[in-house]
């Protein structure tokens, strides 16, 4: 196949020239004019690869006739902070200067608060696991969906993220867990359990304790063995035990047959709160006193049914999402830990919902308009800082629905996209906390 | 009615300014000369010039009067507000810029660092020294090792680590793989291409299968996708 370029020069030329050509300035300004002309190729790549130099060399040229003043350091720290640290990572090469402040511990700190919540999904595929990362837009009700590169190796199953950092299963190891950063590439490998947990039915998470800047792994398998809590950085490397949460059996609102700890939910990666399938209170830890306590629900007026609500961190506080009937579901929000006070944000009724839902043509028309059961809907997660609750339908249907309900405007979508049953859905932030050695994970100054 | 104070500024091409007292204390830099009594006369600001001035002041008025109690412009609109009087030349962002800094408006100065910021994201790190003016002060090698520095930590080295061999490839087979040909696009590589993950010899029969994909390719036969794929996440996984 042969394609053509109009031109004057042929390539040659062009090859040998163009290092001098960009310097000249008094040529009148036709910044096209070093590029070759009429020139015919014999390879599809070796034209995109000169289509590519040329587009490069027309953006050289435009912004050289913007030369930028000379920031002060300040501001140039002020402008890289507000870029989201994905791609921060591959600035650390621009100079000297750039690497120094993308390196520095405080300006980690500063730009994970710019760093907006994405949800990371596991989704079972065949043969292995696959992470995607959901990101809210920002204006719109919609999402994007992007993979999780993992430098092709196989992906554990995500439990936990904590300013950046992720609690993840080893993929070779069963019952092993790690801790990473996707961003920066730097890893700790956790010791087993003490109490030999494979973790497949279990609730773990990560916390970040900020009195004494530690990192802790909270894991509870069955509570007769009591909390498991690991300080990342410790010097022992071992597993801490303290005791569960009940002091007597009766005192268990749960069949213990039949229920399984779950993960639970993180509050600024500080309190977690786990269900425990009660109808008067969930348990929640501060991560800062490792005290296992009960937080009692919010008083509905009615019993509440244990296998009606979901928690969920909303906004940075606890979240109560309850479905009241078919055509109701109320939202809670803790808005005082420690006074135990609720109030009650909002409530999404069938009537006022306005909903939508995208185009799916395997889907029978009579389904398309019509609104879900609210019975079935669960709350998966919230985004966009508590504005959008992400709920996924308790059936599942050959396809699997989520919905993005938007509380300010009462809108619902419904959109198609594959959670099986027990996929875990993940809110993450990603941050650039590196370290090199595993000593540099405590004592830390920011986060 | 209520006298209003009002302040002088000039520009540094000597423009002369008048605004309400409330207004310019939206710059910390006049708040300090106004609460140090050295605001007497017209109030010299020799970094600034009359546009960019105006700018400034037109920014100052918009957000002095959201903080009364009296103005219900909402956080919304005044966002908008924000959107439409930030889309300005690239020159005159970055004046913009300079003078938040100097006369130190906050909000002014973080909404113009935010569009910046905006802009850079997308862009690789060869086109943002060319934006910037920076110039790029590793040497060669302290820029392979920043890019190494960003390695999983997992990743298996060469076996014989101190057997390095080079090849010579032409270009349209380098970019038979793919990670080599996202390299060549964004200039990362002006000399050698370093390759971590893969040994002398498995680079070898890398290359070897290249050549025959291309070769394959110009004689438009059936390319073997199947194998080159194998080879190719073998070596990584090796």
């Amino acid at each position: 196949m042969r394609y053509e370029l109009k031109g004057k020069k042929n390539i040659l030329q062009y090859c040998n020239e163009e290092e001098e050509e960009v310097e000249e300035e008094e040529e009148e300004e036709n910044p096209f004019a070093i590029l070759y002309e009429n020139a015919i190729f014999d390879s599809e790549e070796i034209f995109t690869h000169y289509k590519m130099k040329e587009k490069n060399l027309l953006e050289y040229h435009k912004q050289k006739q913007n030369p930028l003043p000379n920031f002060p350091e300040l501001v140039i720290y002020n402008i890289i902070m507000k870029i989201p640290a994905e791609y921060l990572q591959k600035y650390r090469c621009v100079c000297k200067l750039w690497h120094e402040i993308i390196s520095s511990k405080k300006f980690i700190a500063q730009n994970f608060i710019h760093s907006i919540t994405e949800l990371l999904i596991v989704v079972k595929t065949y043969p292995h696991l696959k992470a995607i990362s959901l990101r809210m837009d920002e204006k719109e009700l919609d999402f994007k969906l992007e993979k999780l590169d993992f430098a092709g190796m196989r992906m554990g199953c995500i439990r936990s993220s904590c300013n950046g950092l992720v609690l993840i299963h080893d993929p070779k190891i069963e019952g092993k867990l790690n801790v990473i950063n996707f961003l920066t590439r730097c890893m700790v490998k956790l010791p087993r359990c003490p109490s030999g947990c494979p973790h497949k039915k279990c609730g773990v998470a990560l916390g970040f304790s900020p009195s004494t800047k530690e990192y802790k792994v909270v894991h509870m398998y069955a509570d007769g063995f009591g909390y498991e809590i690991f300080t990342l950085g410790c010097s022992d490397n071992k597993w801490k035990c303290i005791p569960g949460p009940f002091k007597v059996p009766f005192e268990r609102p749960f069949n213990l047959d039949k229920f399984r700890w779950s993960d639970p939910v993180t509050i600024h990666g500080q309190v977690l709160h786990w269900y425990v399938s009660s109808k008067e209170y969930v348990i929640s830890m501060d991560v800062n006193d490792e005290t296992p306590k009960k937080t009692y629900l919010p008083t509905l007026g009615e019993e509440i049914d244990r296998k009606r609500y979901s928690l969920l961190e909303m906004g940075g506080y606890l979240s109560v999402v309850y479905n009241v009937s078919n055509i109701q579901i109320d939202v809670w929000i803790l808005k005082d830990f420690a006074a135990q006070v609720w109030f009650k944000k909002h409530s999404i009724l069938a009537k006022s919902v306005n909903f939508t839902t995208l185009k799916i043509p395997s889907l029978p028309n009579k389904c398309k308009h019509s609104l879900p059961d609210f019975r079935k809907l669960v709350a998966l997660s919230s985004l966009r800082n508590g504005e959008v609750i992400m709920f996924k339908h308790k059936t599942n249907t050959n396809f699997g629905f989520i919905y993005l309900y938007d509380i300010k405007h009462m809108e619902l979508k419904r959109f198609a996209l594959k959670i099986r049953g027990q996929s875990k859905v993940v809110p993450h932030r990603s941050s650039l906390i590196c370290w090199k050695t595993k000593s540099e994970l405590l004592p830390r100054e920011y986060i | 009615m209520s006298s209003v104070k009002k302040v002088t500024l000039k520009s540094s091409d000597g423009e002369i300014f008048e605004v309400e007292e409330t207004v310019a204390m939206e710059s910390q830099t006049i708040k300090g000369l106004i609460e140090d009594d050295c605001a007497d006369n017209a109030i010299p600001l020799p970094n600034v010039t009359g546009h960019i001035l105006s700018l400034v002041i037109q920014y100052c008025k918009e957000h002095t009067s959201s903080s009364d109690s009296n103005s219900s412009k909402s956080n919304e609109k005044l966002k908008a507000w924000d959107t439409q009087f930030i889309n300005v030349d690239l020159n005159v962002l970055f004046d913009l810029i300079m003078a938040a800094n100097y006369l130190n408006v906050k909000g002014l100065l973080d909404l113009t660092c935010q569009t910046v910021a905006d802009m850079i994201k997308e862009k690789t790190p060869e086109q943002i020294r060319a934006m910037f003016n920076i110039v790029n002060d590793f040497t060669p090698e302290e820029e392979e090792e920043v890019r190494r520095e960003n390695a999983w930590a997992f990743e298996i080295s060469l076996k014989n680590n101190n057997v390095v061999d080079t090849f010579e490839v032409e270009e349209s087979m380098a970019k038979e793989l793919q990670t080599i040909k996202n390299m060549i696009e964004d200039n990362y590589t002006d000399s050698v291409i370093p390759l971590h993950n893969v040994t002398s010899d498995i680079l070898e029969l890398v290359i070897e299968d290249c050549k025959k994909h291309v070769e394959a390719a110009e004689s438009e036969s059936e390319p073997s996708y199947s194998l080159a794929s194998k080879l190719i996440d073998d070596p990584l996984k090796a």
